[in-house]
């Protein structure tokens, strides 16, 4: 009956063991997007409904950004603050009246693109 | 006249006189010499037009202040109400409201009433020993949105101008000496109207900030170090009345609040007033916010549910500071207990809501919490190294902004215009002393439709070490200038993007310099260089002092030599006809094809060729959505002819150096490039 016990907790501490390991290669790939994410990038989409989003976005390092406006528009909704990802699908940005909103959105190549409301999406693309 | 999204701000004004105020001084007693002045504060304004009815009239505000840069004036106009009394059976006739009185201080208007914002362009600045001095005003429109929230439309009217006279002021004014009269003039001379202005308070505006709490949260009342509401707003020219109401605000739905349930909390708590005889702005501080961890500015866009802008904020008191090294003295704290960095977010929001948007500028108020603490160092942790002031340009709007931009229930949050003409170095900004800045062009004789590449220097002499903009190219937007031709005609050129943050700085030793170059081609007013002739091209780098704008600039010459062939004088029309080469040229991409096409008109010239090669290579060289960077197309390109500064060549390096390793093509002469 010990032996059985031991041999139970053994397992079960096996599985706990296997349960944690797919977390930490989830951690690292958000390391590793988090990453990529640092820079700048350039808005390449043209639609109306994203104009109020800045011109270049700049990721740095601790959870900071930074929005690089034209001239012509002196408020952008993302203009300096903080963002963080959440999950591999979203991002969480504070914004001009310091709302933090999360974001759907999605990296293909050098590109990002942000859902910023239900059928307005805003693209930039990363600049060397 | 001319329809435009915003008011400038007024220029400081040039020295009338160049005495110090003091007033009423009679020099001696055979011969009176009475010396006047204007005095800093607020000045109650009428303003009657001719040819109107009598019920016409309008009631304002001037504010006059000075500062290092020299003194600034502004002001709003607001119509006063009428009312129609019956008269049955004649028609009825109507009857104007009560003027202000005078006795009560800065007066508050009626938001619907808000009509003109007066730009000052001219007023008098030390003494005068006549009677009078000459005010200049530009006067601007408003026009409401049509949808009741928004940011409205400014209408240029032409400038006026009114010789103001002192005269005895009526009862009720504070300052009797402090009163004047004038007739309002245009160009021509025709009288357009009468003015007065009589003086009511030392301050150029006034607030009322509302607080209430939930059980159990704190309210923002200081820094705990001497800073408050009063005192911080009393820099600008505020004056601020602290209500510490309610603590007692019962959380609907938990220890967090959603923006709807604050604003609802806002209209239910807040004390009842009108916003159209109170400048009221409310902060609710509660336990927790859904939508951000220490506070928000939450009256706008939807969730504005009243359609009322920029009325409250909220605040947070029990989000837990990270116990990080970035977060100083304050780290593992509870936010509310955490009274530096806690008063700062409710000043930063408030800030917001009169208006302002987060600036990087400086460690003052609108900066961001974060932004803040991650600029900390070991010798200065957070909160120390808050400034607890707002920086220079959030000062000058909130003295000089529209009141529709920063009156709670104006204009919506996002409406205000951070940008305002450029200033005149001689207006506002002081020469900053032991820096010189030589601007060398890189070819003094330039031919017809090719961008003028300068080389900047910027050289400390002041035999200390001085901390510099460490990047002088367009991009940090700290550099602008004009150039003028051989008639005096100035065009300017700016930034295409500018940046919101803070500007990488670096300590330069005497005998130090930052060098960097810009490529010159059009301008806020077109083509800078669009004739043959000779061009001088000044260049200002600008620095941030405290509360004013310092400068250093330099000039150089170009001559730009007319078309010899035809193809030369066909590209150079199309390059100095085409706006979005510029686009091109600053941002690159294949989407601006306007652009692309006149680039691709001038490599076509023999002569325009070297001049553009360079920028074509950038965009050749870089991916764009499904094009490749394209090596062969870089190597083709850029040959021993090629004009580049040594910014440029370095950055073709880079992108040859890139492209090969990706592609495995050689740079074709790239890297031997002289």
């Amino acid at each position: 009956m010990r032996i059985r016990f031991i041999i139970i907790i053994l397992f079960a501490f096996g599985v706990g063991q296997n349960c944690s390991a797919p977390s930490r290669n989830f951690n690292k790939t958000q390391k590793e997007m988090a990453n990529n994410l640092l820079g700048f990038w350039q808005k390449i989409s043209n639609d109306d409904c994203g104009k109020a989003y800045p011109g270049i976005l700049e990721f740095k390092e601790k959870g900071l950004y930074f929005a690089h406006k034209s001239e012509n528009d002196p408020y952008t909704i993302w203009d300096v603050g903080t963002y963080s990802l959440d999950g591999d699908t979203k991002i969480k940005l504070s914004t001009a009246n310091d709302a933090v909103i999360s974001y759907n959105y999605a990296v293909l190549g050098d590109k990002i693109t942000f859902e910023v409301s239900g059928s307005c999406t805003v693209t930039y693309q990363k600049q060397k | 006249m001319s329809s435009v999204n915003f008011p400038e701000l007024p220029d400081f004004i040039e020295n009338q006189h160049g005495v110090q105020p003091e007033s009423d001084l009679t020099v001696a007693p055979l011969i009176p010499i009475r010396f006047r002045s204007l005095i800093y504060g607020c000045y109650l304004l009428n303003y009657k037009p001719v040819n109107a009815p009598f019920y016409l009239t309008y009631d304002g505000t001037l504010r006059v202040e000075d500062s290092a840069g020299g003194r600034s004036a502004s002001g709003d106009l607001y119509s006063r109400p009428y009312s129609f009394v019956p008269h049955f059976p004649l028609p009825g006739f109507p009857v104007l409201g009560s003027p202000p009185n005078p006795a009560g201080g800065i007066p508050i208007f009626a938001t619907k009433r808000y009509r003109y914002y007066l730009r000052v362009t001219s007023i008098l600045e030390g003494f005068t020993v006549s009677g009078s001095f000459t005010l200049g005003l530009d006067m601007r429109r408003y026009t409401p949105p049509a949808s009741g929230t928004g940011a409205g439309t400014w209408t240029t009217e032409p400038p006026v101008t009114a010789q103001m006279f002192w005269t005895t002021a009526p009862a009720g004014y504070p300052s009797p000496s402090q009163y004047l009269k004038g007739e309002v003039k245009n160009a021509a001379g025709t009288v357009m109207g009468s003015l007065t202005m009589g003086w009511v308070s030392k301050y150029l505006r006034r607030a009322t900030v509302e607080i209430d709490t939930v059980a159990g949260s704190e309210s923002p009342l200081n820094n705990g170090a001497g800073v408050s509401w009063t005192s911080a707003f009393a820099e600008v020219g505020w004056e601020i009345t602290v209500t510490d109401s309610d603590h007692n605000v019962v959380q609907p739905s938990g220890a967090s609040w959603s923006d709807a349930e604050m604003h609802a909390a806002m209209l239910a708590r807040r004390s009842v007033s009108s916003l159209d005889k109170e400048w009221r702005y409310h902060v609710l501080a509660v336990k927790n916010i859904d939508s951000t961890p220490r506070g928000i500015m939450y009256d706008s866009g939807a969730t504005d549910s009243n359609k009322v802008s920029r009325e409250g904020i909220g605040i947070s008191t029990h989000w837990m500071i990270p116990n990080t090294a970035e977060w100083g003295l304050s780290a593992g704290q509870r936010f509310g207990a955490a009274k530096k960095p806690f008063f700062r977010t409710a000043i930063h929001e408030i800030g917001h809501a009169m208006g302002l948007y987060h600036n990087t500028v400086d460690l003052g108020f609108m900066n961001t919490t974060d932004v803040i603490a991650a600029s900390a160092t070991s010798a200065n942790p957070f909160p120390n190294n808050i400034k607890w002031s707002f920086a220079g340009n959030d000062q000058r709007s909130l003295r000089h902004y529209p009141d529709i931009y920063v009156r709670p229930g104006g204009t919506a949050f996002g409406s205000a215009s951070l940008s305002s003409p450029p200033l005149s170095p001689l207006d506002s900004e002081v020469e900053a002393a032991g820096l010189t800045l030589t601007v060398t062009p890189l070819l003094t004789a330039l031919p017809i439709g090719a961008p003028a590449r300068v080389h900047l220097k910027l050289t400390n002499e002041s035999g200390f070490t001085m901390t510099l903009p460490a990047d002088l190219s367009l991009k940090s937007g700290v550099v602008s200038g004009k150039v003028i031709d051989s008639a005096g005609n100035v065009r300017t050129f700016k930034p295409l993007i500018l940046f919101v943050d803070d500007h990488d700085h670096a300590d330069v030793e005497s005998g130090g310099s930052i060098e960097s170059d810009l490529t010159l081609l059009r301008g806020a007013e077109g083509s800078l260089f669009p004739a043959p002739g000779f061009y001088q091209i000044m260049v200002d780098v600008a620095l941030e002092g405290d509360g004013y704008a310092q400068f250093v600039s330099g000039s150089g010459n170009i001559m730009v030599t007319a078309a010899t062939t035809e193809s030369h004088a066909n590209a150079a029309l199309k390059v100095l006809t085409t706006p979005d080469i510029l686009l091109t040229l600053a941002i690159g991409g294949d989407h601006i094809e306007e652009g692309i096409e006149a680039v691709q008109v001038a490599l076509e010239d023999e002569v325009l060729r070297p001049h553009y090669a360079y920028i074509e290579a950038k965009r050749q060289g870089q991916r764009f959505n499904a094009r490749e960077a394209n090596a062969d197309a870089v190597a083709d390109l850029i040959t021993n002819d090629t004009v580049m500064s040594p910014s440029e060549e370095a950055k073709a390096n880079r992108i040859a150096g890139e492209t090969e390793n990706s592609h495995g093509h050689g740079n074709n002469g790239v890297l031997d490039h002289q």
